[in-house]
């Protein structure tokens, strides 16, 4: 087991007998793009923002604080990440859940 | 001519816009798109699986492949429709251009005669009394009075002379009287008009900041969803479900925000529609949409929040005079007077006195100096005058009744301005002449306020005068004594402190400022120099318009903002439309998932992609015409539009969906 970090449970049989790295690579990969394909964007997002002039507020600013603009925050994050992840979410823990109420269990 | 607004179902503008979605399906200047070109894509896709012959429902995958290219053909409609309204209104400005021939001036008073359309800028034409103006330009001899109504639809003639800042005169307008000659400032093809038409036009329209935002966030999105869609093919395989390529393309056509995607560059060119018919040219996307996020209105006083100029609107007679002789002797006194402010003298005492000319054949009128700062008649040996305080005091001999005197301080405090009548050695009063502020614009200044926008009045009155007509007029602040230079000043101290500023101006000396504010409206009887640096003309020369100009900019940000809502919003009954679907095939145990009790996998999917694609179509008024526009701060706009666009969103396609499930099933198609 050592070499894996524990993300897979080991239900993949983790670092295999036989030496097939194919989980070791594709995870690092998986990891790898999971960690850097976000950050980058998020920097230069950053960079772009900060290179922004700043404006006075008024009553005519989108307001960022007060219950509106949680609210705003908590349901977009909430839909974009439902909307990027209910179609393998149905396909495994939702499907699996059908399948549990008919009885069926793995 | 003003533009007039055409009805959304113009044959005239529908026919050709069909059209035009056809050749809008060239991938090339679809790119531009990334949402639609990837829908496109798609659609080519299950062509080709379709014809050849991969998939086992064929009627199916005919009728999926047949939507996504509608999908994308209801988006080109839309921007065909937007951009065929926009030269529509342009087509019939420029009409007034046409057929028109110049007198050219060759050197050595040898005149020939060109079309316009071969004026270069520089050369000198000569416009004669019943000529039109070939091109837009500045007079640099003499003076003429001219019908701009064909730009303006206002029917009374303007002057236009050389010099000063009456200068400019513009393609297409008429000269009625005299002779002008008038050097061409800019060649054909770069006018106000022609700039303006390009705008609209696929051709030279240029993505604005916002637009180039919120295209890379609906990109963004767009990769998301895809890398979904391929990632959920791979689960399928993993979990020995085949999801047929059709499917997974209609999925993702449905996820992607095609509404907003398709919308986008209507909800643009709309807005630049929306000005055209207000009279306002817009010289970029860009401006109309800095005039959204305007938060200070820099107005000048004079034109703007009170009518051109001051009028007479009270008599205050001397102890021992009656108001019908103050006012008499005040006619008297102002009627060689030919400024505005004389005539309105004369009118407001005419409803005590009237009088003709022929009563004064023996009279000698004397005309205002600068010296003697008096003007007035001498008559049957009266003398009548009317003039400023101090001059009158003088006239009379250093001696002022004390309740005139009174009088003159309180309407100077009040900010009004007195002048005093007399007739001989006797004071008979005093006339309150004073600003007289337009209507409802408090009113509209109140509005402004709750959206978050200060308004700011420029004058060169002092401060006394300034604070009585910002305290009537309801604006916010003002800027008293002000020079041109101040003006700049302040711009720029405004936007140093954060703000965006909008002011409107005519003179050459207003361009400096006119280019340094983020919205520059330049009025069209102002220079050359003016209209050059603003970034948007009026047509009509309605100062007062810079505030319809603010609301079409906010309503055009807010109108993309609510779209951009729905669109997201929409994904979710697509989700319970089609992923069930997708997956009842192989577990029926999922079916609990259709919660709409959708017929069929097929009829499920089929009509997701059918809402997907007809919710375009029936969004188009609303692209064009603009969300509804309240004058309310930011939070609440947000608030609203939020349960319209985003719960609306959420909920409408799952009763449209099923809806069209219930008609397809009908009829047989799924």
């Amino acid at each position: 087991m050592h070499g894996n970090n524990g993300s897979a449970f080991a239900g993949l049989t983790g670092n295999p007998a036989n030496g097939d790295p194919h989980y070791n690579i594709t995870l690092a990969f998986a990891m790898l793009v999971g960690r850097f394909g976000m950050i980058i964007p998020v920097m230069a997002l950053a960079g772009s923002l900060g290179r922004k002039k700043l404006l006075a507020t008024s009553a005519g600013t989108f307001p960022v604080s007060g219950s509106l603009f949680v609210i705003l925050l908590i349901g977009t994050i909430l839909l974009v990440g439902a909307l990027t992840f209910l179609p393998a979410l149905t396909l495994t823990p939702i499907l699996e859940h059908f399948l549990m109420l008919n009885g069926k269990l793995f | 001519m003003a533009a007039k607004s055409h009805s959304i179902f113009d044959p005239a503008i529908i026919v050709p816009a069909i059209g035009e979605s056809f050749k809008k399906l060239n991938p090339i200047t679809l790119a531009k798109n990334p949402v639609m070109f990837v829908t496109e894509v798609g659609a080519a896709i299950t062509t080709v699986l379709l014809v050849t012959g991969h998939g086992a429902n064929f009627g199916f995958q005919f009728q999926i492949a047949l939507w996504l290219w509608f999908t994308v053909l209801f988006a080109n409609f839309a921007e065909a429709m937007a951009e065929g309204r926009g030269k529509a209104q342009a087509k019939a400005l420029r009409a007034t251009r046409t057929q028109t021939f110049a007198n050219r001036l060759a050197g050595k008073g040898i005149v020939e005669k060109v079309p316009a359309d071969q004026l270069r800028k520089g050369d000198v034409v000569v416009v004669s009394a019943g000529e039109l103006i070939p091109g837009d330009g500045e007079v640099i001899e003499g003076a003429a009075t001219v019908d701009e109504s064909a730009i303006t639809g206002e029917s009374a003639p303007v002057i236009r002379e050389s010099g000063g800042d009456r200068s400019a005169v513009t393609g297409g307008t008429k000269v009625l009287s005299d002779q002008i000659k008038i050097q061409i400032t800019s060649n054909p093809g770069e006018t106000f008009l022609d700039r303006m038409i390009s705008l609209v036009e696929g051709a030279s329209r240029q993505k604005t900041p916002n637009e180039i935002a919120l295209t890379i966030l609906l990109s963004a999105l767009t990769l998301i969803f895809l890398i979904a869609m391929m990632s959920l093919k791979a689960y399928g395989i993993a979990s020995t479900v085949d999801f047929s390529v059709p499917v997974l393309v209609a999925l993702l056509v449905c996820l992607i925000p095609t509404t907003i995607g398709g919308l986008l560059s209507a909800i643009g060119i709309a807005g630049i529609d929306r000005l055209v018919q207000k009279n306002v040219l817009a010289m970029s996307g860009r401006a109309v949409e800095a005039a959204g996020d305007v938060d200070v209105l820099l107005l000048d006083k004079t034109g703007t929040i009170t009518m051109g100029n001051r009028q007479a609107t009270d008599f205050l007679p001397a102890p021992g005079v009656t108001k019908q002789q103050l006012a008499d002797a005040a006619q008297l006194a102002s009627l060689a007077d030919e400024t505005p402010e004389g005539r309105s003298v004369v009118v407001l005492a005419f409803g005590l006195r009237a009088r003709e000319l022929s009563e004064m054949a023996n009279a000698t009128f004397v005309p205002f100096t600068a010296q003697t700062r008096m003007s007035g008649v001498d008559m049957d040996g009266v003398n009548y005058r009317k003039g400023s305080s101090d001059a009158i005091r003088g006239f009379v001999g250093g001696k002022m009744p004390g309740p005139v005197e009174n009088d003159v301080k309180s309407i100077s405090g009040s900010g009004g301005t007195p002048l005093v009548v007399a007739t001989n050695n006797r004071v008979l009063g005093t006339i309150h002449l004073k600003d007289i502020v337009k209507g409802g614009l408090s009113d509209r200044f109140e509005r402004f306020r709750a959206m978050g926008i200060r308004t700011v009045m420029i004058t060169g009155d002092n401060p006394l005068t300034a604070a009585a007509i910002a305290k009537e007029s309801g604006v916010d602040d003002f800027l008293a004594e002000a020079k041109p230079e101040h003006k700049l000043a302040l711009i720029r101290k405004e936007q140093q402190a954060g703000h965006l500023v909008a002011m409107t101006g005519d003179g050459t000396n207003d361009a400096p400022a006119l280019a340094q504010a983020d919205v520059g409206v330049a009025m069209n009887t102002g220079t050359q120099a003016a209209k050059e640096a603003g970034n948007m003309v009026d047509l009509d020369s309605n100062p007062t318009k810079l505030i319809e100009v603010v609301e079409i900019g906010k309503q055009l940000l807010i109108t993309r903002g609510a779209l951009t809502t729905f669109s997201i919003a929409n994904d979710v009954a697509k989700y319970f439309a089609i992923l069930p679907a997708m997956l009842v095939g192989t577990f029926k145990e999922i079916a609990p998932l259709n919660i709409m009790f959708l017929k069929s996998p097929e009829s499920a999917i089929l009509s997701a992609v059918i809402f997907n694609a007809v919710i375009i179509i029936a969004l188009i008024p609303l692209a064009l015409k603009g969300v509804r526009f309240r004058p309310l701060g930011a939070a609440k706009i947000l608030a609203r539009n939020l349960l319209i666009y985003g719960l609306g969103g959420i909920l409408l396609p799952f009763v449209g969906i099923k809806l069209i499930d219930i008609i397809i099933t009908a009829i047989g198609l799924a």
